[in-house]
Order: structure tokens, then C-alpha cells, then sequence
């Protein structure tokens, strides 16, 4: 790239001559004492809270408190250039970011700078950080489905586009995992994606942003980062900057989801600035308007009404449980503000259940109106055979006989259980899911030995798509399950049971299927024989 | 523009213990009609013995001298010097263990004072000292414009390089010429980097594509 010195000085003197001096009119306040990200100032009478202020240095500042005599001001970047008794100036304007269709696929920081290295983000447009949520009249019912990608997920807790869908669990039970698979599956749904890491290490952000990459999903996802060593301030900041970069997609009709990695994080970085302002400290000391924190954030997330263009914002808030504790003030909070929760639980994910959903705590307040008919019939009474096997378990496990019936019931269960496991960065489309999820639930599975169920499933999907992709698009296109298509996949099931029983042992069908799959399989194959 | 030193040692809580008895003094002293007279003793006071005599304003301010010492000291360096009000001031202010604040008092005291008058505190600064002419027609033109008595303070700052800099309260006026060079600096910096921008597209439209 080549640039031209007498272009660009003739540019500068061309600014030069057109420039036209003001007197320039400011309110100032002092600094009397700065640290931890935060700066007391005296004066800034006129100042209004959430203004933004500026320190010498141009680095900026929120108005955080108003107090009698002094002004509370979190410092939005680096706090150790500001000395007592520096002037501070009201700029008379709110936090803003860049949005657009710039934005997408850059890592940026929770003020809209790059973090890639790949240059400035190239866009005269910025919203506010912090807008009113839109209200009663410019909502509708949700209606569309958001597909994860997970059998498991899209099957029992369907998540519908403008709902608001808590992921919730104690550390490494795969919370990150789902909200990942998710953003792989928006892949050419038109779906923007965002990913707001807050307090996270930076290690783990960079492999999340490889697997993105790697996955190809990048191009359409934006990564907002503030990690471990980003002061609270912007810890602070980066949910609500990462919704309105989302936001400009929402009201431009069309729609995006946000991912919040985590919101307890973000919580505690609140509650740091919080008492650090000596706010008064409430339950597990957080402030008093730590709801409201979280409450106007996922009120962001709508389904628009179609005068306003019909756009949705779908957020899958994080929250992090300590052993499994969730009436903690953090996750009771975040469950009341939702419309459900997918409960992952750490016991499942060292059985091998992955993703290590709970389905009997774990639930889509949507409900059925976000899933597509046909999964609506094939998955119907999924979640109860489930909580019902889940019991039958328990008590099978005191060693009694069963007679053969609840043998049978515990068998399906078995399968079942196994055939929702399903490998990290490999979502299924909602057809596949349908197919393999009917293959369980009307009993085709009975026979096929539990521990080669994945196999059989991926072997499956494999031929409904390369022998029998006539059925794959009469089930994609069909309204309902009528005795036809039930019909046409019950003949191709059993054409595939066929093929299976004499596949060659070494690879086969399935083998080749999924590739990827060793690792997860073997841990799987530990599950209760 | 304020300095560094001027403001270390500043501190909220002192600031409100002397409004209110900023307060209290100007309310004694209107009753007797001699505000005036005792906010120029206690400007003294301060400018000329605390500020000249460090050991006696540590004195003072020590909570390890009891009050009545305090007041014995007062009485006997102050009685018959200095007016009745501010003495029994004084000791008020002893008897409750203030003595620390005078200053933020004083402080206080001037700016209740000259609220009450309507007189407005405008602070100037300019690169070089001002002659007496052009501060008589700043002080004029300032209090036209404010439309009220204006009292001036002047200070030098050479970095502001010329022009002149208004301190009003919280608001700055700010016609120096560091600060119009910044301003044309940041003004230059953004057109440039949008011109750069349109320039940026021209060359990845035909080389890096």
C-alpha cells in the first residue's frame, strides 16, 4: 500500500484553511483521588449521570455517582496516567459504539476499538451504549425458532428468535460449549452473531475465537472482550455495548443473537465498582440495583413488532453456579428475568452425558410456538419419557427384577439418553435432528446395542442424506407427521438397519461419518452398560 | 485552568464542616453588621500568622492540646487584637475540636459572602501578566456579560501561549492558544483519516484484491 505525502499534506492544509475557531466553553471538575478504575472529582456541578466525562489524556469516563460534594466516575480505559487535581471536562453526551456491518467478524473491546490488529473499524455509525429496551407495543409474541443445533436443546427446551434463554451451571459442565455450537449453527441462517466475553482469560477467549474462526463462523460473528485484566469499568460496559451493536441489526429488521460469557462475572465487576463508590452492599454484598443491571440488559432482547421491521434479538445469557448452588442472588436474579434456563450439571458431564443437560430442571418458557411442527410432534413427550426413565432408574438401581415391561421402558431410556449426546462443533440441522430423534422415540433403536448408538445415528443421517435424499426433502418440506411420511421413513429406517447389521466392522457406515467423533465416543462408552 | 499544588490538600469533608460554620459566622456577623471587617481579620489571620508560623497552626490543629489549653492560647495571643467576633469564633470553633478547618471555613465564608453580595469569582488566565488597562475592560466586558459585580483573579500560565482562559464556577471559557491548536489538531486528524479511509479503498479495490 502506497501513499502520497503532498496528498495527504494538502489534505491536512485543506482542514487547515477550512478550520474555524470557537471559543471553546467547558464544565470542569478536579480530581481529588483516583484508583481501582474509579476517580472522585470535585465540581462537574452541571454534570448528569451516565454523562461522559474526560480526563487529560483524552481518556473518557462514565458520571457513575452524583453525590453533595463530589462526583464518582468510572474510568473507561487506563486509570494510572490521571493524578490528583487534573482537570476533568463534561463532554454533554452518553457512551456510544460503533455498529454496522463493519463490525462483523472483528474483536473489539467493550468501547468499539479494535483488538485484531486489523485496522480501525471503517463506520460513521455508533449507537448508545445504553437504550431503553422497546416497549409493550413494538413487541410480538416470539414466534420463529432459533435452531442451536443440539438435539438436546432444540428438541426439549426449544429457544425461539427474541427469547431470552439462561445457560446455567457450575464450571467446565460446557456452557461456553453450547453457546459456541450455537453461534456455528447460524451459518447461512442470516443470523449475526455476538460473543461478549467478560472476565474470562484471554487464553480461552483466543480459543474461542480460533474455533470460530476455524469453523468459518467468523464471518458473521462479533466478539466483544474484556478479560481478566480489563478493569472493571469496562467489564462493566461490555454487555451493554456488545446489545448495541446487536441492537442495529434488530431494528434494521433483521436478526442476531448475543451470547454473554458471563453475566456473574460482570455482576462481580458491578459489585467491585459498586462498593468501591461505597454504595451501600446488599445480599452477598452486590449493590441494591444489581437486578436492574441485569434486568434492562435482557430487556434488550425482543422480537420487534412488524411495524418496527419484525427484527429479533436472541440472548444466551451465562451465569456460573458454585456447587451447583442456584438460589444464589446472581442466578435467581438472572432465572427470574429470563424465559428459561438449560441447567447443565456436572455429574451428567463426567458420565458422558454431553451436552450435560438437566431435562427435568431445564426449561423454554417459549415453549412449542419456537419449535418447527414436526419436532414439536416427534419430541412432544421427550422431556417427560425422560424424567420418568431418569426415576425408573434410580429405583432399577436397587437391583429388584423388572418385569419385562419396564425393562423396555428403561432400554428405550438408555438409548435415548445416548442418542442426545452429541460432540462439540457439530450441530445438526433441525431435519437431521428429527430424523434421528423419531428413529429413537418410535423404538427403531430397541435393537441396536447402546453403546453403538452414535454410531448408528451418524451412520444414518449419512444415508437419509446420499441414498435417500427424496425422504430427507419430503420430511424437510411436510407441515406435520401424517401416516405417509411416517411411512416413507419407517421403509428408509429399515432399509439403513440392513445396511448396518452387515457393515464391515473396521469403519463402514458410520465410521466415516464423523470422523471427529473418537473422543467424545469413547468417553460415552463408559456410560452404565 | 487549575494547578496541581493548589488543590493537594483539598478535602470534601473538611469543605462541609467549614460550610457550615461558614454559615454560622456570616449569620453572628450580619446581625452586627460587620461582615466585612471580619472577614478581612480572618483572611489575615490565616495569610499572615497560621501561614507565616507553621508551629502554631500544628498546635492548634493537634487534638493532643486539650480544648481549654486552646482557648487559653487564644485568649492570651488574640484578646484585644483582634474583634470580638472572631475571637469568640475562634473559641466556639476550639470548644468543638475544628480548629483544623479554618481554612476551609474561610474558604467558605468568602464564597457564602460574595454569594449573598451577588458577586461572581472569575478566575483569568493568560500566557504573559496583563496590564491594568486591558484587566479594567476584561472585568468590564465579564461583568456585562454575567450581568453581575464580577471579583477577578488573574494568575500567568505561560503554556497556554497566548489567548486567555475564563473560569467561571465549574464553566471554562477556554480562548487560549494551546487549546485552538488542539482543537485544529484533532479537527486536521479526523479529516485526514477520512480522506485516508476514501484513499484506503481506491488502493485495496485495485492492489490487495
Amino acid at each position: 500500500m502506497k501513499f502520497n505525502a503532498d496528498e495527504i499534506a494538502s489534505v491536512i492544509q485543506q482542514e487547515i484553511e477550512q478550520y474555524e475557531s470557537q471559543v471553546d466553553e467547558r464544565q470542569v471538575g478536579t480530581v481529588l483521588e483516583v484508583g481501582d478504575g474509579i476517580a472522585r472529582v470535585y465540581g462537574l456541578s452541571g454534570v448528569m449521570a451516565g454523562e461522559m466525562v474526560e480526563f487529560p489524556g483524552g481518556v473518557n469516563g462514565l458520571a457513575f455517582n452524583l453525590e453533595e460534594n463530589s462526583v464518582g466516575i468510572i474510568i473507561l480505559g487506563d486509570y494510572l496516567k490521571i493524578r490528583e487535581g487534573d482537570e476533568v471536562r463534561s463532554l454533554g453526551k452518553l457512551l456510544s459504539v460503533p455498529v454496522g456491518e463493519a463490525v462483523i467478524g472483528r474483536v473489539l473491546d467493550p468501547l468499539g476499538n479494535p483488538l485484531d490488529g486489523k485496522g480501525p473499524v471503517e463506520t460513521s455509525e455508533r449507537r448508545f451504549v445504553e437504550f431503553t429496551a422497546p416497549g409493550v407495543a413494538g413487541r410480538q409474541p416470539v414466534s420463529e425458532p432459533l435452531q442451536t443445533g443440539l438435539k438436546a436443546i432444540d428438541s426439549m427446551t426449544p429457544i425461539g428468535r427474541g427469547q431470552r434463554e439462561l445457560i446455567i451451571g457450575d464450571r467446565k459442565t460446557g456452557k461456553t460449549a453450547i453457546g459456541i455450537d450455537t453461534i456455528l449453527n447460524q451459518k447461512d441462517s442470516g443470523v449475526k452473531c455476538f460473543y461478549v466475553a467478560i472476565g474470562q482469560k484471554d487464553s480461552s477467549v483466543a480459543g474461542v475465537v480460533e474455533a470460530l474462526r476455524e469453523h468459518g463462523a467468523m464471518d458473521y460473528t462479533t466478539v466483544v472482550m474484556s478479560g481478566a485484566s480489563t478493569p472493571a469499568p469496562l467489564q462493566y460496559v461490555a454487555p451493554y455495548a456488545g446489545t448495541a451493536m446487536a441492537e442495529f441489526f434488530m431494528y434494521r429488521g433483521e436478526h442476531a443473537l448475543i451470547v454473554y460469557d458471563d453475566l456473574s462475572k460482570q455482576a462481580q465487576a458491578y459489585r467491585q465498582l459498586s462498593l468501591l463508590m461505597r454504595r451501600p452492599p446488599g445480599r452477598e454484598a452486590y449493590p441494591g440495583d444489581v437486578f436492574f443491571c441485569h434486568s434492562r440488559l435482557l430487556e434488550r432482547s425482543a422480537k420487534l413488532s412488524e411495524e418496527l421491521g419484525g427484527g429479533s434479538l436472541t440472548s444466551l445469557p451465562i451465569v456460573e453456579t458454585l456447587e451447583g448452588e442456584v438460589s444464589a442472588y446472581i442466578p435467581t436474579n438472572v432465572i427470574s428475568i429470563t424465559d428459561g434456563q438449560i441447567y447443565l450439571q456436572p455429574d451428567l458431564f463426567f458420565a458422558g452425558q454431553r451436552p450435560a443437560m438437566n431435562a427435568g430442571i431445564s426449561v423454554s418458557r417459549v415453549g412449542g410456538a419456537a419449535q418447527i411442527k414436526l419436532m414439536k410432534s416427534v419430541a412432544g413427550g421427550l422431556r417427560l419419557d425422560l424424567a420418568s426413565f431418569r426415576e425408573l432408574e434410580a429405583f432399577a438401581q436397587l437391583g429388584t427384577d423388572l418385569d419385562a415391561a419396564t425393562q423396555a421402558r428403561l432400554d428405550r431410556g438408555y438409548r435415548m439418553v445416548e442418542l442426545l449426546k452429541q460432540g462439540q462443533y457439530q450441530p445438526l440441522q433441525v431435519i437431521d435432528q428429527v430424523l434421528s430423534i423419531y428413529a429413537g422415540t418410535r423404538g427403531h433403536l430397541d435393537n441396536v446395542p447402546i453403546n453403538e448408538v452414535g454410531q448408528w445415528e451418524a451412520g444414518f443421517i449419512r444415508f437419509m442424506h446420499d441414498q435417500k435424499p427424496e425422504v430427507w426433502q419430503q420430511v424437510a418440506d411436510a407441515k406435520g407427521l401424517d401416516d405417509e411420511l411416517t411411512t416413507a421413513v419407517d421403509a428408509a429406517i429399515e432399509e439403513f438397519h440392513g445396511q448396518y447389521a452387515t457393515r464391515d466392522d473396521d469403519g463402514g457406515v458410520s465410521q466415516s461419518a464423523r470422523p471427529s467423533e473418537t473422543v467424545t465416543r469413547t468417553d460415552e462408552e463408559t456410560v452404565k452398560a | 485552568m487549575s494547578s496541581t499544588a493548589e488543590n493537594s490538600g483539598f478535602d470534601i469533608d473538611r469543605q462541609q464542616v467549614g460550610k457550615v460554620y461558614a454559615r454560622a459566622l456570616l449569620g453572628a456577623t450580619a446581625k452586627l453588621d460587620s461582615t466585612g471587617a471580619v472577614l478581612d481579620e480572618f483572611q489575615s489571620l490565616i495569610r499572615d500568622v497560621l501561614d507565616q508560623m507553621p508551629g502554631f497552626d500544628a498546635v492548634l490543629a493537634s487534638p493532643r492540646v486539650t480544648s481549654d489549653q486552646k482557648l487559653a492560647i487564644l485568649d492570651k495571643a488574640f484578646a484585644g487584637r483582634m474583634r470580638e467576633e472572631l475571637l469568640v469564633f475562634l473559641k466556639v470553633v476550639a470548644g468543638k475540636g475544628r480548629l483544623d478547618c479554618l481554612r476551609a471555613m474561610l474558604r467558605e465564608s468568602l464564597r457564602l459572602d460574595n454569594e449573598a453580595r451577588g458577586v461572581v469569582e472569575v478566575r483569568v488566565s493568560t500566557a504573559h501578566a496583563v496590564t491594568r488597562d486591558v484587566q479594567d475592560s476584561v472585568s468590564a466586558a465579564l461583568s456585562s456579560a454575567l450581568s453581575s459585580e464580577v471579583e477577578m483573579q488573574y494568575n500567568v500560565l505561560p503554556g497556554l501561549i497566548g489567548g486567555m482562559v475564563v473560569r467561571v464556577g465549574d464553566r471554562v471559557f477556554d480562548g487560549s492558544v494551546v487549546n485552538r491548536l488542539e482543537q485544529l489538531r484533532g479537527h486536521a486528524l479526523q479529516g485526514t483519516f477520512q480522506e485516508m479511509i476514501g484513499t484506503l479503498d481506491r488502493f485495496t479495490a485495485s492492489e490487495v484484491l
